[in-house]
């Protein structure tokens, strides 16, 4: 993967609450339902990625196993990782965008937008712990 | 996991000024380990007794299981450090000095030395008296990171450096970290830095260790919590909330380190409503720093 698709998908942000193996882990993900990375495609390496993001390997380590789990990679023994094959680009339903509108226009009423983020991201979190 | 670094029961004293006071202290293999404190919390004293660059006045200190009185030469040389200050030899130039160093190590890596100097763009020909306190870093680092240390230990390295070069400078160290599993403790300031590179954090305070988390495990954790309709504060007792303030029915706290309780499901039982902000690791460490004095 060349360095400039790895800055056109990554945009790490140390200093947010966020864990930066979640954030590796969206920026994947949001890479992959917008079409930048698509099915079958070969990951960067864990080596290269923390060189080129100044990211601890263990972190990136932990992010690509996560979504390995998930499904939304999978391992090739000397190949590397890769984006599964039934991950493709998505296009977003006009009910999700919708609902999603009203929420923010709600939240927006007494929440700022990286209190509304870290709403989300909080909620996404449970769920991803309550196996949802 | 194996223990790379055991500090255990560590004293030391300046005079009748307690440094470092009964510190225990545990680094595995590969971890890359940020150590927070404020000025004069005892880093430096820590970094330079691991170095035995100081004498404990009691308690031990073991590399790969061994005091360094019994380290083997070639075991002594599988560690880098870079101290907050250079080390002079200010007469020398910057390739006098690197061929003077590869002489004290027998795995001194030449062609990796070369390229470091290369692209940080050291000039060899220059005296080190003439250098600028950025590049004297640098050739500290380049110095360091020459014999593919096993063990790497930075007081502050990146103090000096411009931010591009910082960035140079943790690419490459993420490099060496992927190539050589290195195990890495630093002290620094730059608390981004620390949240970009370690998987481990620690704070030293008061002459101990006060925190020590897995990074992801406590960003995971901390934040910012405002609980309504609160009527009896003893409620809260059971929460892992710190440095709270109470307004009306309203008790706003911080979350400081990863806990077993499911904090919400308590919230819900108790009947109150609560805001949850997830706060950054510069933000935790001050309201750890409020609350450790």
């Amino acid at each position: 993967m060349s360095e400039q698709l790895i800055n056109l998908i990554y945009l790490i942000n140390a200093q947010s609450g966020v864990p930066i193996y979640r954030q590796i882990m969206d920026q994947t993900t949001h890479a992959i339902v917008t079409g930048v990375l698509q099915a079958d495609q070969l990951m960067p390496s864990v080596r290269s990625l923390a060189s080129h993001l100044q990211i601890n390997p263990m972190t990136i380590s932990k992010a690509f196993s996560n979504l390995e789990n998930e499904g939304v990679l999978i391992r090739k023994r000397g190949v590397g990782m890769l984006v599964a094959s039934n991950q493709t680009s998505r296009t977003i339903s006009t009910d999700t965008t919708n609902a999603l509108q009203t929420f923010i226009d709600l939240a927006k009423q007494d929440l700022s937008n990286d209190e509304i983020i870290a709403l989300v991201q909080q909620h996404l979190a449970m769920s991803r712990k309550k196996g949802k | 996991m194996t223990a790379i670094v055991e500090v255990t029961n560590l004293d030391k004293r300046y005079a009748k000024h307690d440094v470092l006071t009964t510190l225990n202290f545990t680094i595995n293999r590969g971890d890359v380990v940020g150590l927070l404190g404020k000025n004069g919390a005892g880093k430096s004293t820590l970094l330079e007794c691991l170095m035995n660059l100081k004498e404990p006045n009691s308690g031990s200190i073991k590399l790969w299981g061994k005091t360094w009185q019994t380290l083997t030469q070639a075991e002594r040389e599988r560690i880098g450090f870079v101290a907050q200050s250079s080390a002079g030899y200010n007469w020398m130039k910057v390739s006098q000095y690197l061929d003077y160093m590869s002489h004290f190590f027998e795995h001194w890596d030449h062609t990796y030395c070369d390229q470091l100097v290369e692209k940080w763009q050291l000039d060899e020909n220059q005296y080190i008296d003439q250098l600028s306190g950025g590049q004297k870093q640098i050739l500290d680092v380049v110095q360091a990171l020459s014999i593919k240390p096993e063990l790497l230990v930075l007081d502050e390295p990146v103090a000096h450096l411009d931010p591009n070069m910082r960035r140079q400078f943790l690419s490459e160290l993420m490099e060496l970290c992927c190539e050589q599993n290195t195990t890495v403790i630093f002290s620094t300031h730059i608390v981004s830095d620390l949240e970009r590179i370690a998987n481990k954090v620690a704070i030293l305070m008061s002459g101990k260790i006060i925190h020590h988390h897995d990074l992801d495990d406590l960003k995971n954790a901390i934040g910012k919590v405002s609980l309504s309709g609160v009527t009896n504060a003893q409620d809260l007792e059971m929460l892992p909330l710190s440095n709270t303030i109470s307004q009306q029915d309203t008790v706003t706290g911080f979350i400081l380190e990863p806990s077993t309780l499911d904090w919400q499901n308590v919230v819900k039982d108790l009947g109150l409503s609560y805001r949850y902000s997830a706060i950054n690791l510069e933000d935790w460490y001050l309201e750890v720093a409020k609350h450790a004095y």
